[in-house]
């Protein structure tokens, strides 16, 4: 059992900078997803983390192990990848079997551990079936199982789930995350995907260009990101973006745009009273954190009905704001066309606010 | 009489001994929003491209617009076809892009430069691209480059567009915004679209009707409500929703003449009514039954003599809302909860069925025999 850290860890491709003076903790038994776009540089840190590249500069530890200098076979670590890498003649058996071959582990310790891990994984209905034979889901549990045998102290996985289709990956999510739980091993768990990273992590590490943005648990991901990319990465449908000024009348502070005027949140007032604040700023809100009104309600922002695309358990309604389109997640008995007017009304509290130029949340 | 738009009738198509379309039939009405919904390998693309006519058909007939067109070449067949990569020529402006299909002899002596130069503007402003005629592709983002591509297309006016999946390669957030482009885009130009898509959401927030398929063969056809409210077979029911509904096995019986179904080692007590009816669809009592997560209600006690105890298998938060796998007797079963519940790992609590929302299916041949 161990937990990761790097330090100031740099990578370079020749003039490209995939990875900036990266900074992370990841403590024994977490599970860490490393999240972002591609390109972002997630993949470049598990792969140094696994030693299948090396750093350019900074320090990789696992447990108190300084593990720069070592091979990934010395670092007690076990990859999953999206490729499998599975012997496809072989049985299940012989696959998961195999890293204890190599450490010289009698049969019967073998026979020991594999059952364990059949168990844990479910695969005892194929577990002497060829490889090739199989389908996806059950594939990427050999590639698990072989990880797991090998009793690691941390466990690298990139994107192991994102190739399977809908419905097996949302049920190989929660195995993973039972899995995790169970084994208390260290996971680093590489995804683009914020759903996937959202339901399966202690903490995520957000990466854009290289660069980690933000570093905490899902909830303080989604609730209280920041910048504008944490704010519009996190959270299906994405956060919606306006351009407003920040004005000030009296005592109280307006967010003011061509489309409409609001009073502004009491933390970005305070805010604005403990320092200098930019009056050219972008707000933020969750489809989920507005409510739909009448035109006339007071208070209420008016917007033109754009589109209106059904979810099954809901709907999800765009609408033009001026010239700027805008998302709304309703129930299903809204009855509205195209064309009509709406009134909105944000819930103040969770509106976030960013500085246009710095992107930085201001709140 | 065949109606405007497409007809697709007993369809089938086989490589070699593999059976790829299985007696499809469907219609796409004139200006109808039509996808074909369906994990991979089930037989969309090759409906498409049988429609196109670069696939030839072993038996069935295809009509457009009242025409058989079996015979017909695809350059004669009035449909448009958009596909994963969009291939705008790169030396190419998008108003050189777009007029490139009347640069062939045959239809430059069909349409004067005018003609041409009037559609392309008339179509560039449907797709809020007008501004865009003189860049270049390397010049525009993704979103504007879909619309470029459909563009080229439209400008042949065709009759129907066939689309191929045509966002699945993008990353989440420009697939969201196409998704509300591409349907606005329908809205505005009212040429039929059938769209082939594995994803179910895709599909219900875009079309007017579905026809979901698997290996080959039509599942169901209706609309968005039709296939994730009254599925017609198990398939479709699990196949529509995300999460998935849950099913699993059950046994309708009787108790003091009360109808219980007893699931994972609980009996619930159905409505009376409820449990009359399923009696003389389900003689030896075994079904198969569903309910979706959001129809499963989590307690930390119970509510009633319905309330089923469970343990916390897994929780996965999603901001708004949560993925809650619940254990009961080793059933798995997955709840979508909204709200700011506490819940935690290995915790005990009660699941309040809906059970006003319960799915039926036969045990053998798998259709829906609930009750509507």
């Amino acid at each position: 059992m161990a937990g990761v850290v790097l330090k100031e860890v740099c990578k370079n491709y020749g003039t490209v900078e995939a990875v900036r003076g990266f900074n992370l903790k990841c403590e024994d038994g977490e599970f860490m997803c490393l999240l972002g776009p591609s390109g972002c540089g997630k993949s470049s840190s598990l792969r140094m983390i696994a030693g299948l590249e090396q750093v350019t500069s900074g320090e990789i530890f696992i447990g108190e192990r300084l593990v720069n200098d070592l091979p990934p076979k010395d670092r007690n670590i076990a990859m999953v990848f999206e490729t499998y890498a599975l012997y496809p003649h072989l049985s299940v058996r012989d696959n998961i079997s195999f890293p204890l071959k190599i450490r010289k582990w009698t049969g019967s310790q073998i026979d020991k551990k594999v059952a364990e891990v059949a168990e844990m994984l479910d695969m005892n209905d194929f577990l002497d079936k060829k490889v090739r034979g199989l389908g996806d889901g059950q594939k990427q549990r050999v590639s698990i199982a072989r990880a797991l045998v090998r009793e690691p102290e941390v466990f690298l996985m990139d994107e192991p789930i994102s190739h399977l289709d809908a419905q097996l990956r949302a049920r190989m999510r929660s195995e993973l995350k039972r899995l995790q739980r169970e084994t208390g091993t260290t996971c680093v768990y590489v995804t683009h995907d914020q759903t996937e990273a959202m339901a399966l992590a202690d903490k995520i590490a957000i990466m854009n260009l290289g660069a980690l943005q933000q570093v905490g648990t899902p909830e303080e991901i989604f609730d209280y990101p920041t910048n504008e990319f944490v704010a519009g990465f996190i959270g299906e449908p994405p956060m919606n973006f306006l351009d407003c000024t920040a004005v000030r009348e009296n005592e109280d502070l307006f967010l003011v745009s061509p489309s409409f005027r609001m009073l502004s949140p009491r933390d970005l007032k305070k805010s604005m009273e403990e320092r200098v604040v930019p009056s050219e700023v972008r707000v933020g809100i969750r489809p989920t954190d507005v409510r739909l009104s009448e035109v006339s309600e007071p208070d209420s922002i008016r917007a033109e009905v754009y589109t209106i695309e059904p979810r099954g358990d809901g709907l999800i309604l765009t609408v033009k704001l001026g010239n700027e389109l805008f998302r709304v997640e309703s129930a299903n008995d809204i009855k509205l066309r195209p064309g009509e007017m709406i009134g909105l009304k944000p819930e103040k509290e969770r509106i976030h606010i960013f500085s246009k130029s710095t992107g930085l949340s201001l709140l | 009489m065949q109606l405007p738009g497409i007809s697709v009738r007993n369809i089938c198509k086989k490589y070699g001994a593999v059976e790829a379309v299985k007696n499809v039939s469907f219609d796409c009405q004139s200006g109808r929003f039509f996808c074909l919904l369906g994990p991979s390998g089930a037989g969309k693309t090759t409906i498409l491209k049988i429609i196109a006519g670069v696939e030839e058909v072993a038996s069935g007939e295809i009509y457009i617009d009242d025409r058989l067109v079996n015979d017909i070449r695809p350059q004669e067949r009035d449909v448009a076809m958009m596909f994963e990569n969009y291939a705008l020529y790169p030396h190419l402006t998008v108003y050189g892009n777009m007029a490139s299909p009347y640069t062939s002899a045959i239809r430059k002596s069909r349409y004067s430069p005018e003609e041409v130069d009037k559609t392309i503007k008339e179509v560039a402003t449907s797709l809020s691209i007008e501004n865009l005629l003189a860049r270049y592709p390397k010049e525009l983002s993704g979103g504007q480059k879909q619309r470029a591509a459909l563009g080229r297309a439209l400008v042949r006016k065709p009759s129907v567009f066939l689309l191929d999946e045509p966002i699945s390669h993008l990353d989440a957030k420009l697939r969201h915004n196409m998704r509300t482009e591409l349907k606005k885009i329908h809205e505005q130009i009212g040429t039929s679209f059938v769209y082939a898509t594995p994803d179910q959401l895709e599909a219900i927030s875009m079309a007017d009707v579905i026809a979901v398929i698997d290996r080959g063969q039509i599942q169901q056809i209706g609309t968005p409500d039709d296939v994730f409210e009254k599925p017609a077979n198990e398939f479709v029911a699990s196949f529509m929703g995300e999460p998935p509904m849950n099913l699993f096995d059950g046994v309708l019986r009787e108790e003091n003449r009360e109808p219980l179904l007893r699931i994972a080692n609980f009996d619930l007590a159905l409505p009376v009514e409820l449990g009359k009816a399923l009696e003389q669809k389900i003689p030896h009592g075994e079904v198969r039954a569903g309910i979706r997560p959001t129809h499963i209600n989590i307690g930390k006690s119970p509510t009633d003599r319905n309330s089923i105890p469970a343990e916390i298998y897994v929780f996965e938060p999603l901001g708004r809302y949560a993925i809650v796998t619940a254990r009961v007797n080793g059933l798995l079963l997955k709840v979508k909860t909204r709200g700011q519940l506490k819940i935690t790992e290995g915790e005990s609590v009660w699941l309040d069925f809906d059970l006003n929302r319960l799915y039926f299916f036969d045990t053998k041949i798998r259709t829906s025999i609930t009750i509507w």
